[in-house]
């Protein structure tokens, strides 16, 4: 058996575009900041941050990616030649750019004084938990593509994910879009015609019982396909989403 | 019923009381909440208050961000924070009510 590897290897690179990468901070925060606010226990109580529910939008995704990576052995088993960034760093990227809140997304009322809405930022984050919180699915990117402020416009759902070694990949889609769609009908009144479903990468499991990875590289041959998608799957209403072809 | 703007204070319980809803954000413009930041660096007191009240044209603006707690949907929430805010407003004052716009900011 050789040493253990060490939870490093390059997961989901996204390229974000330009104004992505103009966003650094969230309410004057960067997300390594949040990040050792987590680790301090959250204490002293920083009010900029805990009144601030982009910060705890994060603060929630930097829990649950903590949770995983607590659960995952880190070994990208087709990782491409030129993704030199860490998967978590990726992701961190990913929480802090969806963490802010985005565009306005209205909510229906008969008032007329009323203007409800529930901010993008905050959807992403009920979509990311929705997936952080299937076993062996971690979440690396969530979109909302189309004019969500224009109520019964069209909305496609694009995610990208990674699922634990071994895992059936059309079935791992198929109950992430059935979460992600179970999460958007509770909470919004968006008219998803589509959630598109990327699976990136594969990672082996820690074995249970064991503090430290034990899986070497030589006993788990690298024989998966990086990247998998599972093509957009046409909802022809908003009571159900329907599974893809492709996913069976 | 009075001519009185309603009590900010006053507000701000009533929309933590609607069931789902578990924090209230400061709804005031980016620009207030940074002197709200500096005058907590200062150790100047700062209001306490989160829902904003507003008059223009002789008629009441309402501003209110919210948090949503797991287990409850946020569209009936959000729904029931703008009645609750729309009956507390019609009783206590007199200023026609022009809006009541509740944010979503968080969820679960």
């Amino acid at each position: 058996m050789t040493a253990p590897r060490e939870p490093d290897a390059p997961f989901v690179t996204f390229d974000l575009d330009t104004s992505d990468r103009e966003i650094l901070h969230l309410a004057g925060h960067t997300i390594e900041e949040l990040s050792d606010y987590l680790d301090a226990g959250c204490t002293p109580a920083d009010p900029t941050i805990d009144a601030s529910p982009e910060c705890q939008i994060a603060l929630r995704s930097l829990e649950r990616l903590r949770t995983a990576q607590a659960s995952l052995l880190s070994q990208d088993v087709a990782r491409a030649a030129d993704r030199d960034d860490s998967w978590v760093a990726s992701i961190l990227q990913n929480i802090n750019v969806e963490a802010h809140a985005g565009r306005d997304i209205p909510f229906t009322h008969p008032a007329s004084t009323a203007r409800l809405i529930v901010t993008e930022g905050a959807v992403r984050g009920i979509l990311r938990a929705a997936g952080d919180s299937l076993a062996n699915i971690v979440v690396g990117r969530c979109r909302l593509d189309g004019d969500v402020s224009v109520p019964g416009d069209p909305i496609t759902i694009r995610i990208d994910a990674a699922v634990g070694e071994g895992e059936d990949i059309p079935v791992s889609a198929a109950v992430l879009r059935e979460a992600v769609y179970t999460a958007l009908r509770t909470h919004t009144q968006l008219n998803v015609v589509a959630i598109e479903i990327t699976i990136r990468d594969i990672y082996l499991r820690q074995p249970v019982g064991e503090s430290t990875p034990s899986t070497t590289s030589e006993s788990t041959p690298s024989t998966t396909s990086p990247s998998t998608t599972s093509p957009s799957t046409e909802l022809p209403s908003a009571e159900s989403p329907t599974k893809s072809s492709s996913d069976d | 019923m009075t001519d009185a703007l309603p009590s900010a204070d006053h507000l701000d319980q009533i929309v933590l009381a609607v069931p789902g809803v578990d924090v209230l954000y400061c709804a005031a413009p980016l620009a207030t909440v940074i002197s709200l930041a500096r005058d907590a660096l200062a150790n100047r007191p700062a209001p306490s208050t989160s829902v904003l009240v507003t008059v223009q044209n002789d008629a009441l603006r309402v501003k209110a961000k919210i948090g949503v707690v797991d287990g409850y949907a946020a569209a009936a929430v959000c729904r029931r924070v703008h009645d609750a805010l729309e009956d507390h407003l019609s009783a206590m004052t007199r200023i026609p009510v022009a809006e009541i716009a509740v944010t979503v900011a968080r969820i679960g």
